[in-house]
Formats: C-alpha cells, sequence, structure tokens
C-alpha cells in the first residue's frame, strides 16, 4: 500500500472533494464551509491529533458559481480561524486563470505566499481589521509602519553584511602575520635541506608549497575584501597603473618570458591601489593561462562618456559555455594542479570595476585567447 | 669605510630575528640593533643625541601597528627632533593601506616597504636598503 491509503486509511489523511466542501447546495455559502472546518479541527482534537492542515483547491471559483462573490470574505474568516487554532490552512489558486483583480484581493487576504516551491512572507498581505470600509488612517498608517519595518529590516541586514566583511578582513589580516612567519621559517629551513636527508627533503618541499598556497589564499581573500569598500576618487595615470601592476607581477613575467605592450593610456578617477587590483589579476592570469610565450597586450579606446580598457592574450581561451561564469566568486574552471588559483582574483576584479560604476566582460576564443574589457566612465 | 648601523624597532621579536639575519647576509659587519617598542627605540635614539659622543645610527627602520607607541607618533616625534630628523626612516610593515604610506611618506618617511613572505625577498630588500645609504650593493 502507498503511503497515502495508509494514511488514508487510518483517518490521517482526508480527500474530500470541492463540490462537498464549497457548494453543497450549489451556492457558496462561507459560513457552511467555516463550519466544517470547526468540526474538522474538533474532531481532529478529540482523536488526539495535534493540529490540521489543509490544503483547498480553489478551482471552483473560476466558474463562478452563486455565492462566489463572498470568497474574499470567507478568506477573512479563514485566517482568524488559522489564528485561534492550530491550523494551517493552503488555498490554491491557478494565477494563469483567475481574474487579475480578483487575484490582486486574494492576495492581499494571505499573509504568505507559496510561488513555484518558493514560500514568501506576502508583503502585500492586510490583516482583516484593514480590510473593507476600514478607518482609512489606520489603513494608513499601517502602511507606513509597514514601510518603516521593511527599512529596518534592510538597514539591519547592511549592518549585519558590514560586520560580516570586517569580519573576513580581520580574519585574513590576521592569518597573514603567522603564515609569513612559516613562510619564512621554511625558507630558512630549506637553507638546510642537505642534513634534513631525502624523506625529509620532501616533507618541507610539501610544506613549503601547502603554505604557498595558503599564503596566496590569505592574500587573495585579503584583496577581495579590500575592494569591498568604498572607492576613493583621485586623478591617476593610468599607464603608472599598469606599470604597478607589472612590477607586482615581476617573477611571473621573468619566468614566462612574457612580452607585455602597453599602449599609451589616460588618466582616469579612480581608487589607485583597487584599479591596480584589477589590471594585476588580469594580467597575472594571461600569464597563467597562457599558450606558449604569453603575449599581453594593454589597451585603450576612449570616448566621450567613457574608457574602455582592453587586456587581450594570446592564451588557452575560454569555452564558451564557460564564459558565464567566470566573474563568479569561488568558480574555478579548471583542476587545482592544472593551474593554482582560488577563484577569487576576476569576482574581486567585478567588484571593483562595478563600484567604479564601470562594467567588465570577456570575449574569448578556446584555444585562441581572450580579450578582458574594462568600460571606465569618464 | 665604517660598519653601516641600523636600528629596527617592530613588536615581532621574529621579524626582527629574521631581518637581522638579512642584513648580516648581505654585510655581515652591520651594526643591527633591535628594539621591540616604539618608546625604548626613541629613548635610545635621544640617549645617542644627548651623549653626543656617538653617530646616530644610518637608517631607521620601524613598523606602524605597534602597541604602545605606534610608528606614526614615532615618526612624528623623530621628525620634530632636530637632532633626529635627519636620520633616513624606513616603514617596514605589512599594512597595505594606501592611507598609512601616504600619511608616512608625508610626514618624511623615506621608504614604504610591506614586509615580504619570501626570505629571499627579505634579503632583497636589505641589499637595497643597505645601498640607499652608501653600503654593500
Amino acid at each position: 500500500m502507498s503511503p497515502s491509503k495508509d494514511e488514508i486509511a487510518s483517518g490521517r489523511l482526508r480527500l474530500l472533494d470541492p463540490d462537498t466542501v464549497y457548494l453543497s447546495t450549489g451556492t457558496f455559502h462561507p459560513e457552511e464551509t467555516l463550519a466544517m472546518l470547526r468540526d474538522l479541527i474538533k474532531s481532529a482534537s478529540a482523536a488526539g491529533y495535534s493540529g490540521v492542515r489543509t490544503a483547498g483547491d480553489m478551482s471552483w471559483i473560476i466558474h463562478g458559481p452563486p455565492g462566489s462573490e463572498h470568497v474574499l470574505a470567507y478568506e477573512s474568516q479563514v485566517n482568524e480561524l488559522l489564528c485561534e487554532h492550530p491550523f494551517v490552512g493552503m488555498c490554491q489558486y491557478d494565477l494563469s486563470r483567475c481574474r487579475a483583480g480578483f487575484m490582486r484581493d486574494v492576495l492581499r487576504a494571505h499573509p504568505i505566499a507559496v510561488l513555484g516551491d518558493k514560500v514568501c512572507a506576502n508583503p502585500y498581505y492586510e490583516p482583516p481589521h484593514l480590510r473593507g470600509d476600514g478607518d482609512e488612517s489606520r489603513h494608513l498608517q499601517w502602511m507606513v509602519s509597514n514601510l518603516e519595518n521593511s527599512r529596518a529590516t534592510e538597514l539591519g541586514l547592511q549592518e549585519l553584511n558590514r560586520e560580516l566583511e570586517s569580519m573576513t578582513y580581520a580574519a585574513s589580516h590576521d592569518l597573514q602575520e603567522p603564515v609569513r612567519m612559516v613562510r619564512m621559517h621554511l625558507d630558512l629551513l630549506a637553507r638546510e635541506a642537505d642534513s634534513l636527508g631525502e624523506r625529509g627533503g620532501r616533507y618541507l618541499d610539501q610544506a613549503r608549497r601547502s603554505a604557498d598556497r595558503l599564503g596566496n589564499l590569505v592574500d587573495s581573500i585579503l584583496d577581495a575584501t579590500s575592494a569591498q569598500r568604498e572607492p576613493r576618487s583621485e586623478q591617476v595615470q593610468l599607464g603608472e597603473v599598469v606599470s604597478a601592476a607589472l612590477v607586482d607581477l615581476a617573477g611571473a613575467i621573468d619566468e614566462s618570458a612574457a612580452v607585455v605592450s602597453v599602449a599609451p593610456l589616460p588618466a582616469v578617477r579612480c581608487d589607485r591601489d583597487q584599479i591596480v587590483r584589477v589590471f594585476r589579476n588580469l594580467i597575472g592570469n594571461a600569464i597563467k593561462f597562457r599558450r606558449g610565450v604569453p603575449e599581453i597586450t594593454v589597451d585603450c579606446l576612449s570616448t566621450a562618456d567613457r574608457h574602455l580598457i582592453t587586456v587581450r592574450d594570446t592564451g588557452i581561451g575560454i569555452p564558451q559555455e564557460w564564459l558565464p561564469q567566470v566573474f563568479g566568486m569561488f568558480k574555478r574552471l579548471h583542476a587545482r594542479d592544472a593551474y593554482p588559483g582560488h577563484g577569487i582574483g576576476l569576482a574581486t576584479c567585478r567588484r571593483i570595476v562595478e563600484s567604479h560604476h564601470g562594467r567588465i566582460w570577456v570575449e574569448s576564443r578556446e584555444g585562441e585567447g581572450s580579450t578582458f574589457f574594462v568600460a571606465l566612465p569618464r | 669605510m665604517p660598519a653601516l648601523e641600523i636600528l629596527h624597532v617592530d613588536d615581532n621579536p621574529e621579524d626582527l630575528e629574521l631581518t637581522e639575519l638579512a642584513f648580516g647576509q648581505v654585510d655581515a659587519s652591520t651594526r643591527y640593533i633591535a628594539k621591540d617598542n616604539g618608546t625604548t627605540g626613541l629613548a635610545f635614539l635621544e640617549q645617542l643625541a644627548q651623549q653626543r659622543t656617538l653617530p646616530p645610527p644610518h637608517l631607521f627602520i620601524f613598523d606602524i601597528n605597534m602597541p604602545g607607541m605606534n610608528g606614526l607618533e614615532l615618526l612624528k616625534r623623530v621628525k620634530a627632533d632636530p637632532r633626529l630628523r635627519d636620520i633616513p626612516v624606513v616603514i617596514l610593515t605589512t599594512s597595505n593601506q594606501p592611507a598609512d604610506r601616504e600619511q608616512t611618506l608625508v610626514i618624511g618617511a623615506s621608504r614604504y616597504v610591506i614586509k615580504p613572505s619570501r626570505f629571499d625577498d627579505l634579503v632583497a630588500i636589505a641589499r637595497d636598503l643597505l645601498a640607499s645609504i652608501g653600503g654593500a650593493a
């Protein structure tokens, strides 16, 4: 036997025909249906159940049988029943088959709405005492207090968000110091590698690799959280910004023999440090995801209202289906051992560019290279 | 040429030890003096200035974030003292806050260096700093 048959046999589940519940006399009389619900609650309680849940299919309303004009009054009274008894009721309406004006009123009568599979508190719900020809000033007062409540909720969430961000910043900042010390001391230990033997040397290598990874992770989290602060607005030579990014990347450029060509770039009002971060990430990625010797070109096209900066590479490119995801936080497209990284860099870039009221996007062909576009307003 | 003398103030003893090691690798004759807080660092310099018998250190290195007298305060005090203000100051810190960099350079620090995570980088910094004050390169 299926569980529902079990339930039906034991009396826990009852299936009733809508015509019996709502239209037993051919006309909808709210008080009859309400009386039936009250009886149901009473008998369930007498049988030892802790409460009643109902799901009512309201399709019968579509045909507009006599008495259906009382449906909204009925819904109000059901709400009172909900408040007074251990009773949960769900009314099912088909949005596409009911009149919009009617559905609007139905929505106003239900405190909670289920849309598809999402349950949401209904901000348009009006408690019964406000509906109908109630006192207008009381209704207005209620609306104003609703606005105040949602504003307070919003402020509370913003505050919580700020706290979380500063906690992330503090945590990654405080982690930096011990990680730095571990890496430095492992460097010193590596100088004594001869005395460690073959196995000891291997353990040391593994420890250094992990410490490096940890250090990079902490740095990128710190980078990402620093990108959360309001950007400063200073007049900055973009060429100087790109040079600063290249200095930071000197090691990777040397190692890969990358050729980076930088066209003359304009002056821009922006947060210097944050924009350095953007170019460090973009150029760093162009080196990391290379095909042979990386060739990277930084160029800019300025129009009346914006500077469009491009970072073009001849690297491995990004498959079309991955393009929408590349700017997501912690999105890594490759296995960790194929390319190092944490999936934070491009998310940080997007955050920074958007906080400058700009836009960042990428065009790419797999196997040919990628071009990242950064549009900053003038 | 006489040995170069460096005063370094940092509340992290490991940093002091590593930095001394790095300077020693570049030039074993470097005289490296370590103090673990701003107050004793400043007192050391003031005492030297008072005695007038010994020259001040060739380089004064310190961190910004320190308990007690922080680096900013220490920098202001040094730059406000005519006997000390000519000692080149290098800020060696983990802080990459643009405000810290700008403020210290405006008050008169000669260099602002972020503490590295690699010992080789620390050696390179030590070499660079010694060269800047006319020592071994």
